[in-house]
């Protein structure tokens, strides 16, 4: 035991010395950063143009046009309510405006499914406003200019505009909606973590232990240690290596977003525009409004609140912290083992592509099929990916954040208990192949060879 | 008493055996050369020693117990691959060693200083060992061997990579060694050091032992019953005409009236062979020749592989 520490420490204090390891701690976030942002940029690229369908009863905007942003387009609709909020679900509309019929108060209720981008409800107020006053300057009055824009200025203020969000089963509510876009960005930000910290410190563990090989230190070490030994002090030694990166990048993040916060406080605080429109909203408008989302609302309580807290605040974070160490260490551990066997079993790099292929294709599959899973995170491709050791630490993170109703405590169960006993069998074979490999030279080696040395005896 | 024996290890590796029913023993204080062509099976035979891989059949024991892991902290293995971590600085990869080897820090930086000076590389203590001669590399590699001082070491070629003059230092050492006790299992291709060295040998082919005793001892038994005799004669003399037919001449050289003859003796003694050449010639030198281990090596390895004759 006192020796495989001694092995870690070594293994530990060379690379952290290096300047590579300087430079990779630089280089990382940024190459996350990147990773992450990029996604998230096409994403909203792709919500540029939303078609809003527009159902006013009032009719007083008959003729509403479609917002100056040109990003948002209305559609003006003649279909009965519940038509249309199927059609929503359906996402045949991004959005739905709906502006009842009442004497007294001017104002409509956007339905959708889930976030629109930010600004999207005040463009919305903007046009309605617009076309109100334009309508008003059609007739004519006799007063004053001053006046008319103060007459102006009052009637479009009375313009209300609330906002229900529909989940796919109808119901109604005035928040969570961010939360699938917060459940996705976990899912992919939990399992690039993982598919980067498996790629980049078990190809370390390769390169260290073929160093070793090269070097012809190795017969030297083993002559003190077992080989068993020396494999698992290089293993946790890199696995050290990469959490004290992690460790670096985490509290450079957070000591970067204090900083941040502190400059720029504006930044943090809740959306000005969203929160006037809101607070203009009397309480008995709701009356109007035929919708079961008038339950338990309260005029005080501002409806675009800020929704991105509330959503983060239903994602149960220890759970998913705690599954996602538990694949982070274990998804590591199963790939580092494979890793260190042919570093141990090949001569030289060259050789030992033939033998990363297999070992890199399941991660990449299981990335190339993540937005399958992510769709559709109870579904059969889902599943398999999430009992197999070699996909599940990516598979089950991206759907854990979905909840209970995504996975199934028994396929929690399950998955765990397949990663452990794959996570047993794959140091067992790694053992028996690093341990022959090792002190062999000058061979060139086949599957077949391999298959030879895991059965070797002892 | 014996430090290690082995008792009839069989090794296989699939369908090869790389060892067959081999028997070593290692004598108390004593030097044993382990000798064979390449891939007869001594590396194994040694890394079974050394605990890093073990028997299909057979057993090892050390100082008369079982060998386990434990005793492998009481052995000084110097193997013939050897290498060093090239980027790491001299002094910090032999306390690294050292300390996998059971030592504490402090008590291995003590030792080390001591043999760094002696080995004439202490100014290398804080250089990467990229930047050190094979051949100083290779006296790291035997400090560290040593350092723990075991009472058994299994040296692999050790003079591989060495200059004659570092040779002959090292050679120094493992006498120096043996001079307090140590047992050694010595495993080279170099014979004539096995002749300067060893007081034990065992030769392996093939996978088999084929040969094993102490130096003379096997040299006794491969004798030629050849002597070599120098003598100066006052006339010219047919050598050949004088002698009997026991005795046959294999060679003679003259240098400058001082001749050396190389007899063969069949049937008789060496008593006999001077008895005849006394009357005719006076006598320089006479000794009897034994092969040398090479000449051994090579005869009982190419018996065994008819290719090779």
């Amino acid at each position: 035991m006192n020796k495989i520490l001694i092995i870690i420490k070594r293994e530990y204090l060379q690379a952290v010395k290096k300047k590579t390891f300087l430079v990779m701690t630089i280089l990382g976030p940024l190459l996350m950063a990147g990773l992450i942002i990029t996604p998230t940029l096409l994403a909203n690229y792709g919500k540029d143009n939303q078609t809003i369908a527009v159902l006013d009863e009032s009719g007083l905007f008959s003729k509403l046009n479609s917002p100056n942003d040109k990003s948002i387009h209305f559609t003006y609709v003649d279909k009965d309510l519940l038509v249309l909020k199927k059609e929503l679900i359906d996402k045949k509309y991004d959005a739905l405006l709906y502006i009842p019929y009442n004497s007294t108060i001017l104002g409509g209720m956007i339905y959708s499914t889930s976030s629109l981008g930010t600004g999207v409800i005040s463009s919305v107020l903007a046009a309605m406003k617009r076309d109100l006053s334009n309508e008003i300057l059609l007739n004519e009055f006799n007063i004053s200019q001053d006046s008319l824009n103060m007459y102006i200025e009052n009637q479009t203020n009375k313009i209300m505009l609330g906002q229900t969000f529909i989940d796919k089963n109808g119901e109604e509510s005035k928040k969570a909606s961010y939360l699938k876009e917060i459940q996705l960005v976990i899912g992919y930000i939990s399992g690039i973590l993982i598919y980067l910290f498996i790629f980049m410190y078990c190809s370390m563990v390769l390169r260290n232990v073929l160093e070793e090989k090269t070097n012809r230190i190795v017969e030297i070490i083993v002559s003190s240690v077992k080989p068993i030994q020396l494999m698992i002090g290089k293993i946790v030694g890199v696995a050290l290596i990469g959490l004290t990166q992690l460790m670096i990048w985490i509290i450079s993040l957070i000591i970067i977003l204090g900083i941040v916060r502190s400059s720029f406080p504006e930044m943090f605080e809740r959306n000005n525009t969203s929160i006037a429109v809101s607070e203009q909203m009397p309480a008995d408008y709701y009356k109007y409004i035929p919708s079961d989302a008038q339950n338990g609302i309260n005029a005080d309580e501002s409806i675009v609140d800020n929704e991105f807290v509330t959503s983060l605040m239903e994602i149960n974070f220890v759970y998913l912290i705690v599954f996602f160490l538990f694949f982070f260490v274990t998804g590591y551990f199963f790939y580092a083992s494979l890793y260190a066997a042919i570093g141990g079993a090949v001569d030289n790099d060259t050789d030992t592509q033939q033998f990363m292929l297999p070992l890199t294709l399941p991660l990449l599959l299981t990335f190339i099929v993540s937005q399958y899973i992510a769709e559709n995170p109870d579904g059969a491709l889902a599943f398999w990916f999430s009992i197999i050791p070699f996909t599940s630490p990516i598979a089950m993170m991206i759907r854990m954040p979905f909840g209970m109703e995504a996975v199934q405590s028994w396929e929690i169960i399950l998955s765990c208990s397949l990663m452990v006993l794959g996570c047993v069998a794959s140091a067992w074979i790694a053992a028996k192949i690093y341990r022959t490999g090792i002190l062999m030279y000058g061979k060139k080696i086949t599957y077949k060879e391999l298959w030879k040395w895991i059965r070797y005896k002892n | 008493m014996n430090i290690v024996e082995a008792h009839d290890v069989t090794k296989l590796y699939g369908d090869f055996r790389a060892l067959n029913k081999v028997s070593i023993a290692v004598k108390e204080n004593n030097i044993l050369g382990l000798l064979g062509p390449n891939g007869a099976g001594k590396t194994t035979l040694i890394r079974i020693i050394n605990h890093i891989t073990f028997p299909d059949e057979g057993e090892v024991f050390f100082k008369g117990e079982k060998l386990t892991q434990e005793h492998v902290a009481q052995i000084g293995y110097l193997p013939e691959e050897r290498g060093l971590y090239r980027k790491m600085k001299v002094g910090e990869q032999a306390i690294y060693l050292a300390q996998l080897k059971g030592m504490l820090r402090q008590d291995a930086i003590t030792k080390l200083k001591y043999w760094f000076e002696k080995f004439e590389i202490a100014s290398w203590w804080n250089r990467k060992v990229e930047e050190l001669s094979k051949g100083m590399q290779q006296k790291l590699q035997f400090i560290v061997t040593i350092l723990h001082q075991p009472k058994f070491f299994i040296f692999d070629e050790p003079f591989s990579g060495f200059d004659p003059i570092n040779v002959n230092m090292l050679k120094n050492e493992i006498l120096e060694l043996k001079k307090n006790g140590a047992s050694i299992i010595f495993s080279t291709h170099n014979m004539a050091s096995v002749e300067e060295l060893c007081d034990d040998i065992v030769l392996i082919n093939k996978s088999e032992k084929i040969l094993e005793g102490g130096l003379r001892e096997v040299k006794n038994q491969f004798k030629q019953h050849m002597f070599e005799v120098v003598f100066t004669t006052s006339h010219e003399v047919e050598l050949s005409s004088l002698l009997p037919e026991d005795f046959h001449i294999e060679s003679i050289t003259d240098a400058d009236s001082v001749f050396t003859a190389l007899i063969k003796v069949e049937h008789t003694s060496a008593n006999d062979l001077l008895a005849a050449l006394l009357p005719h010639v006076s006598i320089q030198g006479f000794q009897e020749i034994f092969p040398s281990m090479n000449e051994i090596f090579i005869s009982q390895v190419n018996k065994m592989n008819p290719m090779n004759n």
